[in-house]
């Protein structure tokens, strides 16, 4: 017996194999994420593009971002992947920045607010990105924890503070995921997988084939772009709402939260644009029909809308917005020049936003890049 | 508990230290810990169900008993169909009850006759058609007096309930195993070193070869209608082999399991893709079922035994058609056993089942390096047989099956498939070369033949491969059955 367990402890090097692949590469950035980031918020500040930024925490990135910030921004746009296409070029003349964050929660929303009161930088106007899932108390993603401390300082501010997380318990949680991330398989794939990606870099082009994040903060991906008709509408068919985002009834804890933040931006006299990212239609057919609780979603926002006098552009429905299947990459996200067409038509009938320029500031405004437009929108533009 | 889970690489180490050093002064306290390590495993996925195991244990053990002391003929008939109705009645409730439901109504459609039958909502015990089989074997054995029953109650426990083979077998007889779990267990070094190569082996059977050709199987099963003839060819092909890795990796963990433990399971797979005729790939795949159902349906039925060729027949097809029933409650199961079937009634009609059966009991090309012309055509056509029968087993419906088949027999078949199967059909040769290399051996990895500069090397080959195929904890295709 003894020699029996003598020869397994030959297999010992294995997992120190994988926890030291895994720990020096580090594809998903788990153990070394603000170094990693450093860079990128630099070249961004520089008004540089960043080029295959992937796999990072994009709200650490968020934070590094503002705290490298020096003056506050004319606007910011809070939301998900859903708003990322949001850019400066909407906004001319205006110093602007687009700080959404993939699978947004309303403790995203919160939490990078708050970033930018704790550095003093409130801005003017934010966009607000309405996701129906804001709204779900069944929404599970838990990556807006990398920003706990300012979702609790949020909340205070708010009146809410009995509803603040154990930020002890999640940095439990947090250490627990990193030990399982230090030997796990799927890590360790990644991490050899990584071994042929080049790093990160800063340029100034604006098409490339990868992923690009946008000095303003929106983003350009190559995958997305050359996805064909046929694709996008299966993935719309295939849109897996049931699971990732299961929504049976409003959540009243957080629509209360989301009343008190609207309140607060009310007081702070900052302008609020709400925006709803209209679904596929093949989407939004099949969650309207077996979901009514994504209907009284929009119906809520409307009546904060109210409540609060602020605009709201977009709408879960694409029809209202007069889009069609080829203005979407997949079955929620809208391509860029779809969303420009409902800011653009929005902003028109919104005349506040427009008049406000700060003169002042006219030396750090950041000039928009030229983003290509594709014949579709050229015709519907025409129109 | 899946074997594939981190769960199990705690567990197992666990229970292993336990029944070697803690539990190791009476058989009876190993027993006692492998009933309990086995619960645990079970109760692992949904403990409310290990109720069933332990009915199905208490029934046959008392059964048995009875069986033992009754001498009266009606009275050990009687207690024979108690058995027989208690497990199968568990069987049919759990597993066929909405099937038969579902297929009524829809007989009744068919000639107009709409009928509102109420279905459960019924969730299908892992493993109950693994177990059930191995109790009632064990009373049908008792009863035929093949065996005498255990008064030892732990240790019959231990035998239904084992933890390597409850959910997904080898199906194994009382006569084979329930002795091993009332005599001593030694351990052996250089038996628990090959269990532990046999373990390996099956892991990469399970997740390098099933879970990659599953990403091909599923994706071209699921968009079949947009495939060419020559891609569904494929997408039938790596589903050959999809589910000879799941099932038969499954059956060499558990079976290298058992013999870390000291046990000795029955061997379930013996190199069924180079068998030369069907007669030899029942022979060869899962073998502990294909031995249960010829022991306790084929033969009772009468098996070959009749001069009518036509009974033969109908016994062959019988049987193969209950076999498919026993994997899962659809028609295409039935269709793929009974299709089965039909691939033996040319063996009957020419009457040369007992001449094959003796030159194919040796595996092909035992005493050479290559197989020969005449037997690679064999191998072949027994292959693309099988393949042809896959189509049934993994289509989702019958009406699927043929759409399938009328795809892949269209004249796409001829066109090159797209260069994105490459890597999957390059890991299939190397595995097939490997299993054709190993073919006369216990399992894939018996290589203590080699020096240690090749075992190692090879060990940690296999390991790595293992490490980059994983892909989550997938579940094994036969649990479901």
């Amino acid at each position: 017996m003894k020699k029996f367990f003598l020869k397994l402890l030959l297999f010992l090097p294995v997992p120190f194999i994988i926890a030291s692949v895994n720990l020096y590469i580090d594809p998903a950035h788990i153990f070394n994420s603000g170094k990693y980031l450093e860079n990128a918020a630099e070249y961004l500040h520089e008004g540089c593009n960043v080029a295959n930024l992937i796999n990072y925490d994009d709200r650490l990135l968020q934070k590094i971002y503002i705290e490298k910030m020096d003056m506050p921004k004319d606007v910011i746009v809070l939301g998900s992947s859903r708003s990322m296409q949001i850019s400066n070029k909407l906004f001319p003349m205006k110093n602007f920045y687009n700080n959404s964050v993939s699978g947004a929660d309303i403790h995203d929303l919160l939490a990078i607010f708050h970033l930018y009161e704790k550095n003093d930088l409130l801005p003017k106007t934010i966009v607000i990105c309405l996701d129906p899932w804001v709204l779900n108390g069944a929404f599970i993603d838990t990556r807006w924890k990398s920003l706990i401390n300012e979702y609790n300082e949020m909340l205070s501010k708010i009146g809410k503070s009995y509803l603040k997380v154990n930020v002890t318990i999640e940095k439990i949680k947090f250490m627990k995921k990193k030990l399982t991330e230090l030997f796990s398989f799927v890590y360790f794939q990644s991490s050899v997988n990584r071994f042929n990606n080049d790093e990160y870099y800063a340029t100034l082009k604006d098409s490339l084939d990868t992923y690009i994040l946008y000095s303003d903060g929106s983003f350009f991906e190559y995958e997305y772009s050359k996805r064909l008709l046929d694709e996008v509408n299966t993935l719309a068919k295939n849109f897996n709402y049931g699971s990732v985002h299961s929504f049976l009834k409003l959540d009243e804890v957080r629509c209360g939260i989301l009343d008190n933040f609207f309140e607060y931006l009310t007081q702070k006299n900052i302008k609020i644009i709400g925006f709803i990212s209209p679904f596929h239609p093949i989407t939004y057919n099949s969650i309207i029909s077996k979901n009514p609780a994504y209907n009284e979603a929009e119906i809520y926002f409307k009546s904060l809308s109210e409540k609060y006098d602020f605009m709201i552009y977009g709408s879960m429905n694409p029809n209202k917005c007069n889009l069609k299947e080829i203005d979407f990459y997949d079955g929620m996200h809208l391509k860029k020049e779809a969303v420009n067409l409902i800011f653009k038509k929005s902003l028109q009938m919104d005349q506040t936003c427009l008049s406000d320029i700060d003169p002042l500031r006219a030396d750090t405004i950041i000039v928009p890049y030229q983003d290509s437009t594709n014949q579709h929108f050229a015709e519907k533009n025409s129109d | 508990m899946l074997f594939n889970s981190f769960a199990f690489v705690v567990f197992l180490p666990i229970v292993f230290i336990l029944y070697w050093f803690v539990f190791n002064r009476k058989i009876a306290h190993q027993n006692f810990l492998i009933v309990l390590a086995s619960y645990v495993f079970y109760g692992w996925w949904d403990f409310r169900f290990l109720s069933l195991i332990f009915i199905s244990s208490i029934v046959d053990y008392i059964i048995g008993l009875s069986l033992n002391k009754a001498s009266k003929i009606n009275i050990r008939k009687h207690l024979l169909v108690t058995s027989l109705v208690i497990n199968l009645g568990l069987l049919g409730f759990f597993k066929y009850y909405n099937f038969f439901i579902d297929s009524f109504v829809d007989a009744f459609a068919s000639i107009g006759y709409i009928m509102h039958a109420r279905t459960l909502n019924i969730v299908l015990p892992i493993g109950i058609s693994f177990y059930t089989f191995q109790t009632l074997s064990y009373s049908i054995d008792i009863y035929r007096k093949k065996i005498e029953p255990t008064k030892n109650i732990i240790a019959f426990f231990a035998f239904v309930s084992f933890f390597p083979q409850l959910v997904a077998g080898p199906i194994e007889r009382a006569k084979h195993l329930l002795p091993q779990f009332e005599t001593k267990r030694c351990f052996s070094y250089h038996n628990a070193i090959d269990a532990l190569r046999q373990i390996l082996w099956g892991f990469v059977k399970k997740i390098v070869i099933a879970d990659t050709c599953a990403s091909y199987a599923n994706d071209i099963f699921l968009n079949y209608n947009h495939q060419s003839g020559s891609v569904l060819f494929l997408g039938a092909l790596f589903f050959a082999f999809q589910i000879y890795g799941d099932f038969s990796g499954y059956s060499d963990i558990a079976i290298g399991t058992a013999r870390l433990f000291g046990f000795d399971l029955m061997r379930n797979f013996n190199s069924p893709y180079f068998s030369r005729d069907i007669g030899e790939f029942w022979r060869r795949w899962h073998i502990s079922l294909s031995t249960w159902f010829r022991d306790y349906v084929y033969i009772p039925l009468g098996g070959s035994r009749s001069d009518r060729k036509h009974k033969q027949i109908l016994n062959i097809l019988l049987t193969f058609t209950v076999s498919g029933l026993w994997h899962g409650a659809n028609w295409t199961f039935v269709a793929w056993g009974f299709l089965n079937g039909l691939y033996y009634i040319p063996s009957i009609l020419f009457g040369n089942i007992r001449k094959r059966k003796l030159v194919t009991n040796k595996i092909v090309a035992f005493d050479s390096i290559l197989p020969g012309a005449k037997e690679l055509l064999q191998i072949l056509i027994t292959f693309l047989l099988t393949l042809l029968a896959w189509v049934f087993f993994r289509a989702e419906s019958i009406s699927h099956a043929f759409s399938y088949l009328n795809n892949l027999f269209s004249l796409s078949f001829f066109s090159l498939p797209n260069k994105s199967y490459l890597p999957g059909l390059f890991l299939l040769l190397l595995f097939i070369i490997v299993e054709w290399i190993q073919r006369r051996k216990q399992h894939g990895m018996q290589i203590e033949r080699f020096t240690i500069f090749i075992r190692w090397p090879i060990y940690y080959f296999l390991i790595f491969a293992i490490v980059l195929s994983f892909n989550g904890e997938s579940t094994f295709i036969y649990f479901q059955f």
